[in-house]
């Protein structure tokens, strides 16, 4: 603590976001820099591997300029660097890896390896005052669908995840079959705010026991029922689909997420990940949370996607309690949660 | 007195760090395998540093491969020497890695064709005298490679793609090709900081802004779908 605070510096490049960002005591955004690669991956319908991580290395160190400058803060007055270190992709990772290592070496500073999905649960940290022990947290992303408890920042458990594709990974080609481009999640949600989710009716959720969820079905009862209304000849809105689609992946989300809290008796649900963006996710978890009684805590939709201020937040807890990275640390696409 | 750090992590064939000054090599590390590019660069840098008693704050530049070789080795070294120059404040200097090939043989007459092997059975190349670019670089088969070379009286090759791909050059090229013995198959560190060090001295900006990696090939365009 140089100034009375903790300063830590984040870095984020797990995909297809270059960022970076200054947080004061896990709390205070001083700077939240997001240099993001949508419109280059668009063109190829998804995130390309390769060109992330081209992408990443040309981007990083002016976004970290502009990090440190937006926050008024030089070099010599971190007290930490935090990277994401997994899971993710690979080569993206190690762009952000390698970056962090260097700072930390020459300014000799504590490196702190954050794990990605903790990372969105503490947006929650950034946006809201008191969080409270213990919680049920629900990412949902392009490439996650978890369903977390937590007891206190150093006990995490994964306690379901989806058995094949991420929520928005369906969101992404549902629109792509639907020939609504990428990414799906803003485009379904666009279309749907003019469709019935009634017109277009999809299987009902077979609830199984756990916690897991499975979206790989829902996604080929869509392309199935539309072949099907194509050779009818009925017409179909696409409208429709968007929002019965959407409403259908929500609803999946929604009896997880509850039925996890019930289970494990917590009072508080948290919401993040890039999904959690999605305006009727947000307002359908809202009504049901005030049904039930329960606590409902979600981050601001900037905060929801990557960025940097999450990891600095969640690095900041490790940082308090010594949990440091040696500078032979790897980066791990698979990182397990705990 | 100017120190320049080398890094070079742009082939499988090596892990490489290096200080060198006015007077000559200060201190180097070497070791061979790519998985550990990541991990190990750090304990590299920190030994030679130590070994050469120079302190980070000393040092007047910084020089790395640039490619082409692996995608990934390329990015470790180009990302740690760019931040290192960012933070420093230092002139940062990208050097092909098929020059750190070429440049231990710029004092002898024969052309010199380093070979960098890439995936999918082909090869970086590019052809190089006294130091200078004659032609390439090329990403190509070793025979397309040949093909290339096969208007000169002789030709040296070196890299790990020459030993490699020996039997094909021999059999396509005959007598016109050279292999010097024992056949240096790694990019030195050595070779890339004393680089760096004449293209401070010759007053280069080294400007991180626009180092950028050679990759010599598009992004495989297959994780799309
Ligand atoms: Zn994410």
């Amino acid at each position: 603590m140089k100034n009375g605070r903790v300063l830590i510096l984040g870095i984020e490049t797990s995909c297809d976001e270059t960022a970076a960002a200054v947080v004061a005591d896990g709390r205070e955004i001083l700077s939240n820099v997001v240099s993001s690669q949508v419109e280059i991956h668009r063109r190829f319908g998804g995130v390309v591997p390769e060109v992330a991580s081209r992408k990443h290395l040309e981007m990083l160190n002016p976004v970290i300029d502009l990090a440190l400058k937006g926050a008024g803060v030089s070099l010599g007055d971190l007290d930490a660097v935090a990277v994401t270190q997994g899971p993710g992709l690979l080569g993206s990772l190690l762009v952000g890896l390698m970056v962090a290592k260097s700072l930390a070496f020459v300014l000799r500073l504590p490196l702190i390896a954050v794990h990605h999905i903790r990372a969105h649960v503490y947006a929650n940290f950034l946006a809201h005052p008191r969080v409270n022990f213990p919680f049920v947290a629900l990412v949902v992303s392009g490439g996650h669908t978890d369903l977390i408890y937590a007891t206190s920042h150093s006990d995490f458990r994964l306690i379901g995840r989806t058995k094949d594709d991420a929520a928005g990974e369906a969101f992404d080609k549902v629109a792509r079959f639907l020939g609504l481009g990428y990414p799906g999640g803003p485009a379904i949600e666009r279309k749907a705010r003019q469709g019935d989710p009634t017109a277009f009716p999809l299987p009902r959720l077979h609830t199984s026991g756990d916690f897991d969820t499975s979206f790989s079905g829902l996604k080929t009862a869509v392309i199935y029922r539309w072949r099907q209304a194509q050779e009818r000849g009925e017409k179909v809105r696409v409208e429709d689909v968007a929002a019965s689609f959407q409403a259908t992946v929500v609803e999946i989300l929604e009896e997880k997420a509850f039925a996890a809290v019930r289970a494990f008796k917590v009072p508080t649900l948290l919401l993040a990940g890039g999904v959690a963006a999605n305006g009727h996710l947000r307002e359908r978890f809202a009504t049901r949370a005030q049904a039930e009684g329960v606590k409902l805590l979600l981050p601001p939709p900037v905060l929801c996607t990557d960025n940097a201020a999450m990891v600095a937040a969640a690095a900041y807890y490790q940082f308090l309690r010594g949990d440091f990275a040696p500078l032979t640390v790897s980066a791990d696409a698979g990182l397990p949660l705990s | 007195m100017r120190l320049v750090l080398g890094i070079e992590t742009s082939t499988a064939q090596a892990l490489g760090v290096a200080v060198v000054g006015e007077e000559g090599l200060l201190a180097e590390a070497t070791a061979r395998g790519e998985k550990r590019h990541a991990e190990y660069l750090f304990s590299f840098i920190e030994w030679v540093l130590k070994s050469a008693e120079v302190k980070l704050e000393e040092l007047s530049g910084i020089a790395v491969s640039i490619g082409p070789g692996s995608f990934t080795g390329i990015r470790l070294g180009v990302a740690v020497a760019k931040t290192l120059a960012q933070v420093l404040s230092l002139p940062v200097f990208g050097v092909p890695t098929l020059e750190v090939l070429a440049l231990p043989w710029s004092a002898q007459p024969l052309p010199v064709c380093p070979l960098v092997p890439s995936r999918r059975q082909e090869v970086f190349a590019a052809l190089y005298r006294r130091g200078e670019l004659l032609k390439g670089p090329w990403a190509a088969s070793p025979a397309e490679v040949a093909a290339e070379l096969r208007s000169l009286d002789s030709v040296l090759l070196t890299g790990a793609g020459a030993g490699l791909y020996a039997s094909v050059f021999r059999e396509l090229l005959g007598e016109r090709v050279v292999f010097p013995v024992p056949l240096p198959d790694s990019p030195s560190a050595q070779v890339i900081a004393f680089r760096g060090l004449e293209l401070l001295r010759q007053g280069a900006r080294g400007d991180l802004f626009e180092l950028s990696p050679l990759y010599l090939r598009p992004p495989a365009i297959s994780g799309g779908g």
